[in-house]
């Protein structure tokens, strides 16, 4: 049986590697599917075939005559748009054969150590929070209050995600502590408007990439992809509703 | 006037530490909150024209995305970077508030018809989504490719 050189397996392991980072980060399922078969075609593979799917992944390919094949699962998906950017570079730049498979592999292997920091993420998502209080009508008193309220709330919710929680379960247990502290402010401030600061809070938690990504996926003919990341943007919907709800009955 | 003027500052703010948040990269930070605010005007406008929030939400969110798709094939970047930052102003976030409010305090009329208007804006955004992807893969994607081509072929000669 004749040995596999080292150099095809390294395509094969770079082309996983990248396409499972790229689903992880919340890249579309076609572009994962894409990067993994440009970086196998220019590793001078046959008979390329990949199934992407949202919880994993499968590549099989013909190097001189044996056929080769790989699967990896995905548990833990988060969303990292630079990441994205980052990954999509490198693709590009293995098939357009400027950089090797071993320098690429390497490269992806920083990328998936790097992840953005719990103070910069809280720190940037309040702010956000707190401008979007005021396009719904709120005042300077709502915008240094949802400042503080969003900035917990994204504290707890960047923890509850370290710790290996659903996204589901954090972003619902973010929508109470941001109604519960949105109600303090109620008592303590009688006159402010409540709503904007809950508004404002759950804006940047709503799964936006997750719909964008469903809507994508479906019309590029990846139809269980499309729908397995519908149902996850709805129960993320669905979650951070009832939290919210859950605490304004009381 | 001014009032219309600090909302859309603000849009422009929220989108920009929105990416941020998301680490987006660098070269889409401008861009991205800029077609957030085009998108959000237009959705204040038509809204104000036609006094129809559907038709708004769905000219607004054509207005964000279908010059993002142009533009991520022009900066080299996957769409989905632009079109999520540009987006955001539009999620129906208030009205989403405004149905549990209602279901918090057992008014299950006023529940049912806000969640529905929130389904049918959400609806709309989503059509208008996926014209814009449309356009993208069939229209600008091949354009893009044919440019690419002819410059090729200009610094070869």
């Amino acid at each position: 049986m004749k040995r596999v050189e080292a150099d095809d397996e390294q395509y094969l392991t770079l082309a996983l590697r990248l396409s499972i980072a790229m689903l992880r980060n919340g890249g579309e399922t076609y572009r994962a599917e894409e990067c993994a078969r440009n970086i196998l075609s220019s590793g001078g593979a046959k008979e390329i075939e990949i199934l992407a799917l949202p919880t994993g992944m499968t590549v099989t390919a013909e190097y001189n005559g044996q056929t080769f094949t790989r699967v990896r699962t995905l548990r833990v998906r988060e969303n990292n748009l630079g990441n994205i950017d980052l990954l999509n570079t490198i693709s590009r730049e293995v098939s357009a054969g400027k950089i090797h498979a071993e320098q690429a592999i390497n490269r992806v292997a920083e990328i998936e150590l790097l992840s953005i920091g719990l103070l910069k993420k809280s720190v940037c998502a309040c702010i956000s929070s707190a401008f979007f209080t005021v396009i719904f009508g709120g005042g300077i008193l709502e915008f240094s209050l949802a400042l503080y309220v969003a900035f917990i709330a994204q504290l707890f919710i960047t923890l509850l995600k370290k710790m290996g929680s659903l996204s589901f379960f954090s972003n619902m247990g973010g929508s109470i502590l941001t109604a519960v502290l949105a109600k303090l402010c109620l008592f303590m401030f009688p006159d402010i408007n409540m709503g904007v600061i809950i508004i404002g809070g759950i804006m940047p938690l709503l799964p936006g990439l997750a719909t964008i990504n469903a809507i994508r996926d479906t019309l590029y003919g990846d139809l269980i992809s499309g729908a397995a990341r519908g149902v996850e943007a709805l129960l993320s919907a669905v979650s951070i509703a009832a939290g919210v709800a859950l605490v304004l009955s009381i | 006037m001014e009032n219309i003027l600090i909302v859309l500052v603000s849009t422009f703010l929220a989108a920009l530490f929105f990416g941020l948040q998301l680490s987006a990269p660098k070269r889409t930070l401008i861009i991205a909150p800029l077609l957030g605010i085009f998108g959000y005007f237009v959705y204040l406008y038509t809204n104000n024209l036609t006094d129809s929030e559907y038709s708004a939400a769905f000219f607004g969110t054509l207005a964000a995305c279908m010059p993002a798709e142009l533009f991520a094939r022009i900066i080299k970047t996957p769409a989905t970077v632009i079109i999520f930052i540009s987006v955001i102003p539009l999620v129906p976030g208030v009205m989403l508030y405004q149905t549990m409010l209602y279901f918090a305090e057992n008014n299950f009329n006023a529940g049912a018809y806000e969640i529905t208007r929130t389904l049918i804006y959400s609806g709309a955004m989503a059509i208008a989504i996926t014209i814009s992807t449309m356009f993208g893969k069939h229209l600008f994607a091949p354009l893009i490719k044919l440019i690419n081509e002819k410059k090729l072929r200009n610094k070869n000669l």
